[in-house]
């Protein structure tokens, strides 16, 4: 399957690109967005760049699915009981990711002899490293980042969870992409654990992902 | 580390603090005192430790708009974590040694001027395309020039004392600028130096004549990043300079190895970066460390600094805009007057 990943960081990419294929059971042909798009990173940077990534994909490519994974950082995390479309102001980057492609992707010309571009979004709550670290740390969940958000108190944040994994809170990319790939490799073989912690984050990306 | 320098009188600094972080950068419209907070820093710094430095006329550095008959003070105030302070004084238009007093709590004395923790070995760098490619006489020992001008004979230098350190930068301008992969050397003529970079894969090398200004900056700031015995501190106007916007986390990287060295795994002591931006795009890199990041606002002919961690409602402010973004647009402060 041609898949295209866009993230915050090329690092990031790496790590969903060796989830993507343990998820579905298969090496994916990679769709490189790097070499055509301008992409600005961050989540700010995907959500601009996500409606032109999307026709770039459509257009230009042969791209089968797109996966887009962003961090949640302090947005409020997705649950499955959010309404279809999602008002901007509950302020989850899921629905907003999902109701954004659905309405760039429903305005474009169908694609000659090729299906729909499938879409699988996920957000890592409340940052990718804490899925990457969940295998080693049993506190690491979606349910601990609620109680943290709700508690105001900090048991973990980004930062500590970039100390804990690279050990700094500001890694060098090579050095990130290095432990993200080692570290997706692990969980590559363990992915009831990560949607075991992460059923609204992760849940749903593995499902979509299954029945593209 | 130091935590703030205190302007007073400087230029159009008559009463501004700059707050410091291990690495700052400060973005601001243009003559809002960025490179004069950054000169004052190097002028300081080049007292103490009595470098070489270009004497000061006291004229130069008086605030705009005061008259000549005015009698004042210049001074520039460093305050270290922890409770030491060193303030710079100039204030006889014959003098260009600034009067130097150190403070410690209550006690006041130039005995302390010795002390370790002054920022002995300030360097300033505004990196010079054309001064990095031209060609550079050889020395034994070469310390890199504030414009970047002998660049070739530091590299040289350390391919021949520190080859692990020479074979590190390889290995990153590749990681930097994949088209190429070898620093290499031309002797243009006797006891001269020029660079050289080659075409990733194969036996062509480009002359630094015919480099781009950005490559050219981009192997100037890895030299630095990689040098094994740097300053203390080093402040760097807009090291982002022709870089391209996509390579500015590469950017990013090396100058971070300077503040947080143990980020890479190094052990040798950390370096204070104080760097100077127009990018909104360098800035979009720095949104989860905004202690980090200073706006310069020029009101008139005063400007002042603010951290941008210090304002109030930040994070409602940014919410999900970019750093970059929601600085152009002016709501953060340090945009050009009627823009």
């Amino acid at each position: 399957m041609r898949v295209a990943v866009l993230s915050e960081s090329s690092a990031d990419e790496a790590a969903v690109r060796i989830l993507v294929d343990a998820i579905l059971k298969t090496p994916t042909t990679p769709v490189s967005l790097e070499a055509s798009i301008g992409l600005r990173r961050g989540w700010p940077g995907v959500r601009e760049d996500l409606p032109a990534v999307l026709k770039h994909l459509h257009y230009h490519t042969e791209a089968e699915a797109v996966v887009i994974v962003v961090d949640s950082d302090l947005s409020v995390p997705h649950e499955l009981a959010h309404p279809r479309p999602a008002p901007r102001e509950l302020r989850c980057r899921f629905c907003e990711l999902r109701d954004l492609c659905a309405s760039v992707l429903g305005q474009l010309r169908p694609r000659p002899h090729q299906a729909a571009i499938r879409v699988a979004v996920g957000v890592a709550v409340p940052a990718i490293e804490a899925r990457l670290l969940c295998a080693t740390q049993s506190h690491i969940s979606e349910t601990t980042w609620r109680q943290v958000l709700a508690a105001q108190s900090a048991r973990y944040t980004a930062r500590s969870l970039k100390i804990e994994l690279y050990g700094s809170h500001v890694p060098g990319l090579t050095h990130e992409t290095k432990m993200m790939i080692q570290r997706a490799t692990e969980l590559s073989s363990n992915l009831d654990l990560l949607s075991q912690r992460f059923p609204d984050g992760f849940g749903p990306l593995m499902q979509a992902l299954r029945e593209a | 580390m130091i935590e703030r320098v205190e302007f007073n009188n400087f230029k159009i600094l008559r009463d501004a603090t700059l707050p410091l972080s291990p690495f700052t950068l400060i973005v601001g419209p243009n003559a809002s005192g960025k490179s004069t907070a950054l000169q004052a820093i190097q002028w300081a710094g080049c007292a103490i430790a009595k470098q070489p430095g270009r004497l000061v006329d006291f004229s130069e550095i008086r605030p705009i708009g005061i008259l000549r008959t005015i009698n004042m003070s210049v001074s520039v105030l460093f305050c270290w974590n922890g409770d030491y302070k060193a303030r710079f004084t100039w204030g006889n238009p014959a003098q260009s040694e600034p009067y130097f007093e150190g403070i410690r709590g209550a006690t006041s004395s130039v005995e302390l001027r010795k002390a370790d923790c002054l920022p002995v070995g300030v360097r300033h760098f505004n990196f010079d395309p054309t001064a990095i490619a031209a060609p550079a006489r050889l020395q034994p020992i070469a310390e890199l020039q504030s414009n970047g001008g002998n660049l070739a004979v530091v590299l040289d230098r350390l391919r021949d004392n520190s080859p692990e350190v020479f074979e590190a930068i390889n290995v990153a301008l590749a990681q930097w600028l994949p088209d190429y992969d070898r620093i290499l050397f031309d002797t243009p003529d006797t006891g001269m130096r020029a660079i050289r970079l080659r075409a990733k894969g194969t036996e062509t090398s480009i002359k630094a004549s015919e480099l781009s200004d950005g490559t050219l900056i981009a192997v100037a700031v890895l030299t630095l990043a990689y040098m094994p015995d740097p300053p203390r501190l080093i402040t760097i106007e807009e090291p982002d300079r022709g870089v391209h916007p996509r390579l500015l986390r590469r950017l990013q990287d090396a100058l971070y190895r300077l503040s947080y060295p143990e980020s890479c795994g190094e052990k040798r002591r950390a370096v204070q970066v104080i760097a100077t931006t127009h990018s909104p795009y360098f800035l979009d890199l720095f949104k989860d460390r905004p202690e980090e990041i200073v706006i310069a606002n020029k009101n008139g002919l005063e400007a002042n600094f603010v951290r941008l961690s210090d304002q109030p409602d930040i994070q409602e402010i940014l919410q999900d805009a970019s750093l970059g973004g929601a600085w152009y647009t002016g709501v953060l402060g340090g945009v050009p007057a009627g823009t």
